[in-house]
């Protein structure tokens, strides 16, 4: 059956998504001050900034169009980007005037989550959260406070903070979406790992919907590697819009991708596929890998993952075929499966079997400054390098962080202490974790969602209840500042300026940040500003010695003022020629811009991997068993439940889209994607409402049937069904994450987003 | 996948509403109520009154600058932007048909005006109330050497208007039921019917006149002519568009087979508007009962039909496209 | 000789991804409720080798060679400039509707704030005055939208015309859009 929609199905689908709910009057938000004008007072001129409407940080520059509204592009200058941005990244200008945005702190007033607020002064709040936050560090100690900051800026400042402090419990999201790459990452390669999609041959993915999640370079990368006739094979339970432009589309089973790729580097161990002179120049720990994959057949392996053996070996043969220009693409959000840590290694592994690792088409290493310097002779001109401004020293901690990183027998040991396992400080407040000597009392949240980010929503609310103190900063009454004692207002990404940034992709590269577009709206704040005035009321101003982000910038840069001047106007730069040490062609560029580089080149015209390949991890094997490879199966569900899964829709977020009136005028409300078969057994129609439940909770949502999923598989796009009243289209659809067990991945402390669920009609 | 694009309401196919079927209604019937009675007056009236023939062109008189006087009052109501309904008179585009249709218009209600003030001198010079009207007939009365000619030319101007209301929809060629030239005809026969109707129910029912069998009888079989000329129209119209096949082919089947629009048709249109007058009439001719009561019941099928028609061309024709 | 815009829609190349549909709301202060532009992302449809696809349908004015809308409009404030761009005068609009009716592409909608039709103009009041392309262009991620000047042969667009196939969504009626199509290959030729 294909799903033919006409002119009338059209009406009736999307009949009420452009209604508007009456403005908000919940004290501190702009809906609340009704003379506030709307005065668009900013450049004219386009400035260069970095997007914030989702994670994904992608160049962008935005101008004050005849005073009526903001028009936000990608910055030209950022030829991976071409100048181009999504429907999220182009409806920023929508949450700056939305009436419903904080814009005065407030405190709760009733219970935790009842929804009662009083409007404070900034000096009342920092008050009061000092206050609580002394009463804690006496009665408990500095590090029963949890801090959990958005990627990036916030980080940097409130991580400070909470060091400064006293608490070593820092955090940032990714355990619940990243992590679990950028650890295979370190431990295989030795860094993270780009992926040069654009001039692969064949790129077999695993889910990593890059035209739905829309990370602009990527989405053009692939859409590039495809025009020019790449062989993509999109392995999905769920027909994704990079499944349906693959050139194959195969569906696997959810939650088994990880007997797929053991068998798929079996079939290219077993049958000799692998480059072995690669492998034996640049790889250790090879024998072991091929011993503790030996059982791991296409065979064996067909029936867990439902995808047959034959078709294993064939994609295993072509990949190999297509090698260099080839990619195993290790995906983005990793929560698909409960082995998170084995099945990124694995994928990440398969690129260097057959050599494709710092060759055009394949992955390569990001060579920041640091790493390009390295090659350099005396003589080159050098990338500059930022310097960190200067900050007194961290009192000393002498208890282990929650997830214990820094601890020798640290089974997270992969994870930075920026990074952590955020998903833990929950557990943490509930229980006393193994070999923690204590619990999380209090919990400082900025630009963090974990009422709707975390599996497990029951888990969450009952840890924020039982905390002595929980702070939100966020420029709307997020779910979670929903549940907080006390919410700042951070400004909107729009009226903001940030700290320089620096990283690199082929060559190193850096970025201005963000820069302000329009100023700030009514007292709403910057979170370097709150950082620096909450710790000159904890008393602890000394740690934040600077006036400003200029002059936190100039103490960034140092003398290079050029370099600042520059990122002002273009928003980015870069250093030197792309680089790929195993490339004859780009090392050749290379030596021909810096003549002093010559001195690492090889015989074959090659530089050498700075650090072996690891192919087995003899740390993971000493912390925890887990250096090889193994398929360990996992129950998601009992027989009579159909899995679960989600994804990202490309006009949302997971956790803060729920205000934005274009978007949500665009989807409003997920449906749950079931395939027709299914739906049948269970007398459901299309846009039938319906629930899909368990033991963890029941959600209400729509019936959409498609053949685009398995049988046995229920699909809902994430970030809906909030929790938050004081958001306008909160309610409305399914709470993925309230469905999911909660659940530490070994190693990688991942979430994990694959359960099961029984649907009903309503 | 999910519509992930927003809003379709502004896409709703039904750009024209009801109160467009009702104008083109009252258009047609005010063309066709005038057309008959011009051709009552010419053909039987001369030296009668009080007989059914007088009350039909009185009633014509009176019914054609009313219904067209409200039915443009209705359209004018319609618009977007009602209060800047005077471009349409200042600003011209002679390749649209309702540009040509103002135009018609322009002329012909005047005329039907002043027809109506010649029918009714009599009336208006005993009525004090219209005192002030009557220079204006003394002066309309100076050209009564042109009378005739008026007369033929406001027979004409009838026939482009009620074929107007036809032509008005036949130049939109996205929607394959209004785009075939079997409309304007259609409308205009069924204008004529409903003018037939609506000055015998009008002329019955408001100006006291006596009617004999010869009269009944002839009115009954000229309501059967036109009605025997109208289900060929309707039948060319549908085989028309299944002939041209592709969109047209489609959405003839989806009008005369989906949901309530089908139902409208075949009960209203077909039904009520055509078989049932058809099945009065031969009854009534067959068994010689030349009752009033007939005739009366007889016109007030007809209107519904012809209002129903009205309705099911305007709503039908954009909701089924083929596409 | 004067300009002729058009533009191509790669069906291909587009992800349905609405950036298009947010930035010409954003660059044209279109109101919330309705829409200059849409993607519609249609199917999946099976393919006979058992894969599926999703089709793009992009919804907005196809700036026809001959304009039904400009026909009938009986005060001609529906007209098409010099430059070949469909477009409405709201001042003698009358908001009578006979172009929303004509038009055989469901482009025009009414206005809440005019009550006039609306509709995509190439962005020509924000954008072309400017020397800058139509928003949706601008920041399309794929760059599936290829917009200029038809009677210029080095433009991109007459470029792209004379190397890809493409077709005209309901070319049967002989208005002859300038908004041309490139078929999706993955799932062959269609109009």
């Amino acid at each position: 059956m294909s799903k033919e929609v006409n002119r009338r199905d059209f009406l009736k689908l999307s009949s009420g998504t452009a209604a508007l709910v009456g403005l908000s009057s919940i004290p501190g938000t702009l809906g609340a001050i009704s003379s506030e004008q709307k005065r668009f007072n900013g450049s004219a001129k386009f400035v260069p900034s970095v997007c914030e409407m989702c994670t994904s940080s992608c160049t962008i520059e935005a101008r004050v169009e005849n005073g009526k509204g903001v028009f936000i592009r990608g910055n030209p200058n950022d030829k991976s980007r071409g100048g181009r941005v999504c429907a999220r990244g182009g409806s920023g200008f929508n949450q700056l005037y939305d009436p419903m945005r904080l814009i005065n702190p407030i405190m709760r007033v009733g219970e935790r989550g009842e929804g009662k607020w009083k409007e404070v002064s900034w000096d009342e709040a920092y008050t009061f959260i000092a206050k609580k936050l002394e009463e804690i560090k006496e009665k408990y100690g500095a590090h029963t406070v949890a801090w959990t900051a958005r990627s990036g800026w916030t980080k940097v400042w409130f991580h400070h903070l909470a060091q400064a402090y006293g608490s070593p419990n820092i955090f940032g999201h990714e355990a619940t979406c990243p992590l679990a790459y950028g650890m295979s990452g370190k431990d295989i390669y030795g860094s993270s790992i780009g992926r040069d999609f654009a001039k692969a041959k064949y790129i077999i993915n695993m889910g990593h919907n890059v035209f739905e999640g829309v990370v602009i370079s990527y989405a053009r990368q692939y859409m590039s590697a495809l025009q020019n006739g790449a062989k993509v094979v999109t392995l999905d339970p769920r027909l994704s819009m990079m499944a349906a432009k693959s050139s194959e589309w195969h569906k696997i089973k959810p939650g088994h991708d990880l007997p797929f790729v053991l068998a798929f580097m079996n079939v290219l161990i077993t049958d000799e596929l692998y480059d072995k002179e690669f492998v034996a120049k640049n790889c250790e720990g090879f024998e072991e890998l091929k011993n503790s994959v030996k059982e791991y057949t296409p065979e064996a392996m067909a029936k867990e993952c439902d995808i047959d053996a034959g078709t294993i070996r064939r994609l295993a043969h072509e990949f190999a075929a297509a090698a260099p220009k080839a990619i195993f693409d290790y995906g983005h959000r990793v929560t698909l499966s409960a082995q998170e840590m084995e099945l990124r290694r694995a994928m990440m592994m398969i690129n260097a079997l057959v050599g494709a690792v710092e060759k055009e088409g394949g992955y390569y290493l990001p060579k920041n400054s640091k790493f390009y310097n390295a090659l350099l002779g005396e003589d080159d001109p050098k990338a500059p390098s930022l310097k960190k401004p200067k900050t007194p020293a961290y009192p000393k901690v002498e208890v282990p962080r929650i997830d214990r990183i820094g601890e020798e027998d640290c089974e997270y040991f992969l994870a930075s202490k920026g990074q952590g396992i955020t998903t833990l400080v929950p557990k943490a407040a509930l229980n006393e974790l193994p070999g923690v000597p204590y619990k999380i009392h209090g919990w400082f949240i900025v630009r963090n969602n974990p009422v709707m980010n975390y599996a497990n929503l029951e888990t969450v609310l009952e840890a924020i209840k039982a905390m002595d103190l929980v702070v939100a900063v966020d420029y709307q009454v997020s779910d979670t500042a929903w549940y907080a004692d006390i919410v700042l207002p951070d400004t909107t990404y729009l009226e903001r300026d940030q700290e320089i940034t620096a990283g690199g992709g082929k060559n190193p590269s850096f970025s201005i940040g963000r820069q302000k577009v329009v100023e700030p709206i009514g007292n709403s704040k910057p979170t370097w500003l709150i950082a620096k005035e909450l710790a000159e009321k904890m008393g602890l101003g000394e740690y934040f010695p600077w006036a400003d982000v200029e002059d936190y910038r100039l103490q960034q840069v140092g003398d290079d003022i050029d370099l600042l001047a520059e990122l002002k106007l273009k928003g980015l730069k870069s250093f030197g020629v792309p680089l790929m040490l195993q490339d004859k062609k780009s090392v050749a560029k290379f030596v021909k811009k810096f003549p002093g580089a010559a001195a690492k080149v090889n015989e074959e015209g090659l530089i050498d991997f700075p650090k072996k390949i690891q192919l087995f991890s003899h740390k993971l094997e000493k912390v925890s068993g887990t250096g090889g490879l193994s398929y360990n199966p996992y129950k998601y569900k009992e027989v009579d439940e159909l899995f679960f899964i989600n994804g990202k829709s490309a006009v949302r977020t997971n956790g803060a889209g729920a205000n934005n009136v274009w978007l949500n005028n665009l989807l409003s409300e997920a449906a749950a994607w079931i395939h027709p078969n299914t739906a049948k057994k269970f007398g459901i129609k299309d846009g039938d409402e319906i629930e899909v439940y368990n033991k963890y909770a029941t959600q209400r949502g729509h019936a959409m049937l498609t053949e685009g999923i398995r049988e046995d598989t229920v699909f809902a796009y994430f970030g809906f069904g909030h929790v938050s009243k004081k958001l306008r289209f909160s309610g409305k659809g399914i709470h993925s994450n309230s469905l999911y067990p909660s659940f530490t991945g070994k190693n990688s402390g991942m979430d994990l987003h694959v359960v099961g669920v029984k649907i009903r009609k309503v | 996948m999910n519509p992930i694009w927003g809003s379709m309401e502004q896409y709703n196919p039904i750009v024209w509403p009801w109160p467009i079927a009702v104008y083109l209604f009252l258009a047609g019937l005010s063309a066709g109520s005038i057309m008959v009675a011009l051709l009552v007056k010419w053909n039987r009236h001369e030296g009668e009154h009080n007989t059914i023939w007088d009350a039909m062109v009185k009633a014509g008189a009176i019914l054609a600058p009313v219904t067209i006087i409200v039915g443009l009052l209705l359209l004018i109501f319609d618009l977007k932007k009602p209060f800047d309904f005077y471009w349409l008179l200042i600003s011209y585009n002679f390749t649209s048909v309702m540009t040509l249709g103002v135009l018609a218009l322009f002329v012909y209600t005047p005329i039907v005006l002043i027809f109506m003030l010649l029918i009714f001198e009599d009336t208006i010079r005993k009525v004090k109330l219209f005192s002030m009207l009557i220079p204006v007939i003394e002066f309309i009365k100076g050209f009564h050497s042109y009378a005739k000619i008026i007369e033929y030319s406001l027979f004409g101007i009838a026939i482009v208007v009620g074929a107007y209301t036809g032509f008005l929809l036949s130049a939109i060629q996205a929607n394959p039921m209004w785009n075939t030239p079997v409309l304007p005809l259609l409308f205009l026969t069924s204008g004529v019917s409903a003018g037939i109707a609506a000055n015998i129910l009008v002329g019955l029912m408001f100006f006291k006149s006596s009617i004999n069998k010869e009269s009944i009888k002839y009115l009954l079989v000229m309501d059967l002519r036109v009605i025997m000329t109208e289900l060929p129209l309707i039948l060319v119209l549908f085989v028309g568009m299944m002939y041209t096949g592709g969109d047209s082919l489609v959405a003839a089947k989806q009008a005369l087979s989906t949901g309530y629009w089908a139902k409208v048709f075949w009960f209203g249109v077909i039904g009520v508007g055509l078989v049932l007058p058809l099945i009065i009439a031969f009854t009534a001719l067959r068994n010689h009962a030349y009752k009033v009561g007939y005739i009366m019941i007889n016109s007030f099928v007809v209107l519904c039909g012809v209002m129903m028609l009205r309705f099911y061309i305007v709503y039908a024709g954009q909701l089924f496209t083929g596409v | 000789m004067a300009k002729k815009y058009g533009m191509i829609h790669d069906e291909n190349l587009c992800i349905g991804c609405q950036a298009c549909s947010i930035a010409c709301r954003s660059e044209n202060d279109i109101p919330e409720s309705v829409y200059r532009l849409q993607v519609r992302v249609l199917g999946p449809k099976k393919l006979p080798d058992g894969n599926m696809i999703f089709e793009f349908h992009r919804q907005s004015c196809v700036h026809c060679e001959n304009t039904p809308c400009v026909t009938v409009c009986p005060t001609g404030a529906s007209f098409v400039d010099e430059n070949g761009i469909s477009l409405v005068n709201t001042d003698i609009c009358v908001g009578c509707l006979y172009c929303n009716a004509a038009c055989p592409y469901d482009a025009r909608f009414v206005n809440p704030i005019t009550h006039a039709p609306d509709k995509c103009t190439f962005c020509k009041e924000s954008r072309l005055g400017r020397g800058e392309e139509p928003a949706c262009v601008s920041v399309c991620p794929t760059e599936a939208i290829v917009f200029g000047d038809i009677n210029d042969p080095t433009s991109k667009i007459s470029k792209v015309l004379s190397q890809r196939p493409t077709y005209h969504q309901r070319a049967d009626l002989g208005t002859e859009p300038k908004m041309f199509i490139v078929p999706n290959k993955k799932g062959g030729i269609q109009s």
